[in-house]
């Protein structure tokens, strides 16, 4: 079985974003840059789909120079080789112009299965996956919590949970699934965690391929990627305003304390 | 010559589920702001009567694509036959909620229609012609405002944010599609109804909410029995998740439920930033936290230090008594 998954290096949640001088972008310097938690649970995924079926993984990243060292770490979980889309070109790409060069990478496999993160934690948009799988032509299921492989690898049920209801689908191989942290895999407990790359994964990781993929390689063009093809474009990024101070009891009677609560929520807030 | 706002409603068991109205809402002011009438979409089997209800929201035309392929939700189905709509109704704006259903299906139907997508944007506006949205990122650090460049401009909205579209006395006028669909490649084999009786989180206008202090799945009882007593939701933070206090599908926060209610009553919840983007936009918080230093604090409009086990029971009551009044 070949599986890919796609994989975004993102900023640490806990980082400081600050917004460039000009507004229109944020300041890179003195971030520090992860493999998305997300793409570590479907790298995780990945593993262990290959652990099963046995065949060969890849992860496919887009970006400069620093998204290697995150390709590297997906490598070092155990991964067998991954494709770097890297051209000067990509730069500025919105969703649409990474899902194009994604879409080109993975036809130029021929995976029979596709594995992303739900979200990445930078705009937690969701929309790459499901624009790959329009791209490729292929089905799509996205937010999956759970996810079965048929042992012929032809078809696979998988779930996911909307407001109030959970849905089930059976949809044939190759496809493009998004999966979310605690899915259940081939009936496992929930996996809550990515394994860690161990020092003997590191090691093999660092002589595992990574073959380079740029705009021409990718059958694109200026108009498909890059910030000329964006059909989105980023105006200006904004601070957010901030909640201004509020009252905190403390050091009372608890009795005390909620009776002041509850009646400033009725009389002050109006929300009772 | 593309014109107008064409809204994607979203429905369940025969009714619109709340979003199409907030979307018919923002819809009309958009629709005044460009140019052009508001139409609404319509996909499933056995819908051609919700035409009616979306008409009595302000929808002029409803573009009905019914038929028996549609029964079950399809990614691809449901975006072949949006774009079948599209052709016809050849919107300036295709509007959907960012609901889970359309976080899967907006992005599929942007590249079929080969457009971008602004999506889970809490603030849409014409300027200069151009449809401009606000959405935080970055864990809720900053907003970035985002301008649609190609045409038709496809915007999802977050639930819970726009207010829902006032009653008008008008029919929408049915213009059946068809969207030429025989074959999807996936498709809802099952649907199982896994609702509480209890509002929807994305919808609710009030939210009890457990975090880590709660220490036990059991113990979410005791918020349960305060969220019944206020018809308010559950929710939880990733902590309590992840601890196995609370389900998956209760998680409020950046990467679980982003909500907006008027009332988020949190308790043993420390206020991590990812939960803050799940909830800082509700009216008013309240927060009981045992340490004073816990970060929520600062971002509360109401808050009590002290042991939340103290609290729960004696803030049930007080508030039920204050409802009965």
């Amino acid at each position: 079985m070949k599986i890919a998954v796609c994989m975004k290096q993102t900023p640490d949640t806990e980082a400081t974003i600050k917004i460039a001088g000009d507004g229109k972008g944020i300041d890179e310097q003195n971030i520090k840059w992860i493999m998305n938690p997300y793409d570590e649970y479907a790298t995780e995924v990945a593993l262990r789909l290959k652990e099963k079926f046995g065949g060969e993984t890849w992860v496919v990243t887009m970006g400069g120079d620093r998204v290697v060292e995150s390709m590297r770490t997906a490598l070092a979980m155990g991964i067998d080789k991954g494709v770097h889309l890297n051209d000067p070109a990509f730069a500025g790409s919105d969703a649409t112009g990474e899902a194009k060069a994604i879409a080109a990478a993975l036809k130029s496999l021929g995976p029979d299965i596709i594995l992303c993160g739900k979200q990445a934690i930078d705009w937690d948009m969701s929309q790459v996956p499901a624009m790959v799988a329009e791209f490729m032509d292929l089905p799509q299921c996205t937010l999956c919590s759970f996810l079965e492989i048929a042992a012929d690898g032809k078809s696979a049920v998988v779930k996911r949970k909307i407001e109030g209801a959970e849905e089930t689908y059976e949809i044939s191989l190759p496809a493009v699934i998004s999966i979310d942290k605690g899915s259940s895999v081939h009936g496992s407990d929930p996996i809550q965690e990515a394994r860690y790359a161990s020092l003997p994964g590191i090691m093999k990781a660092k002589k595992k391929e990574i073959k380079k993929m740029g705009m021409a390689d990718a059958g694109l063009s200026a108009a498909d990627v890059g910030a000329s093809g964006a059909k989105v474009k980023v105006a200006a990024y904004e601070p957010l305003p901030e909640r201004a101070a509020g009252k905190v009891f403390k050091e009372q009677e608890t009795a005390d304390m909620v009776k002041q609560v509850v009646k400033l929520l009725r009389e002050e807030a109006k929300v009772i | 010559m593309a014109s107008g706002v064409m809204i994607v409603a979203e429905h369940r068991d025969g009714k619109l589920r709340k979003i199409s109205l907030e979307l018919l809402g923002v819809g009309k002011k958009l629709a005044g702001e460009l140019g052009g009438g508001l139409s609404a979409c319509v996909i499933g089997k056995g819908v051609e009567g919700l035409a009616k209800d979306l008409g009595k929201f302000g929808a002029e035309k409803v573009f009905v694509c019914d038929a028996d392929i549609f029964a079950a939700y399809s990614p691809d189905g449901f975006a072949a036959a949006l774009a079948a709509a599209a052709k016809q109704a050849d919107p300036a704006l295709i509007l959907m909620g960012a609901s889970v259903t359309g976080k899967d299906l907006a992005p599929r139907a942007a590249a079929k229609l080969g457009t971008g997508l602004s999506s889970d944007c809490v603030d849409v506006k014409v300027e200069g012609g151009k449809v401009i949205c606000k959405r935080p990122v970055y864990s809720g650090k900053c907003f970035a405002r985002t301008e649609a460049v190609s045409s038709p401009a496809m915007v999802s909205v977050r639930p819970n944010v726009f207010p829902a579209a006032a009653e008008v006395n008008a029919a929408g006028a049915v213009v059946k599609v068809d969207a030429g669909v025989s074959s999807v490649k996936a498709k809802v084999k099952e649907l199982k109804v896994t609702a509480t009786g209890r509002p929807e989180l994305t919808e609710a206008e009030r939210i009890v909410s457990g975090g880590r202090g709660m220490k036990d799945k059991a113990n979410f009882k005791i918020l349960e029995d305060l969220a019944d007593a206020i018809h308010a939701a559950v929710g939880a933070s990733r902590a309590a998740v992840d601890s196995g206090y609370a389900d998956v599908s209760q998680q409020v926060g950046q990467t679980g439920k982003v909500v907006n209610p008027t009332l988020y009553l949190a308790f043993g919840i420390s206020g991590a930033i990812q939960h803050l983007a799940g909830m800082r936009t509700s009216k008013v918080i309240v927060a009981v936290n045992k340490d004073a230093d816990a970060p929520i604090f600062q971002k509360a409009d109401y808050g009590i230090v002290d042991d939340l086990f103290k609290v729960v029971p004696v803030m049930t009551e007080e508030l039920k008594k204050m409802l009965a009044e």
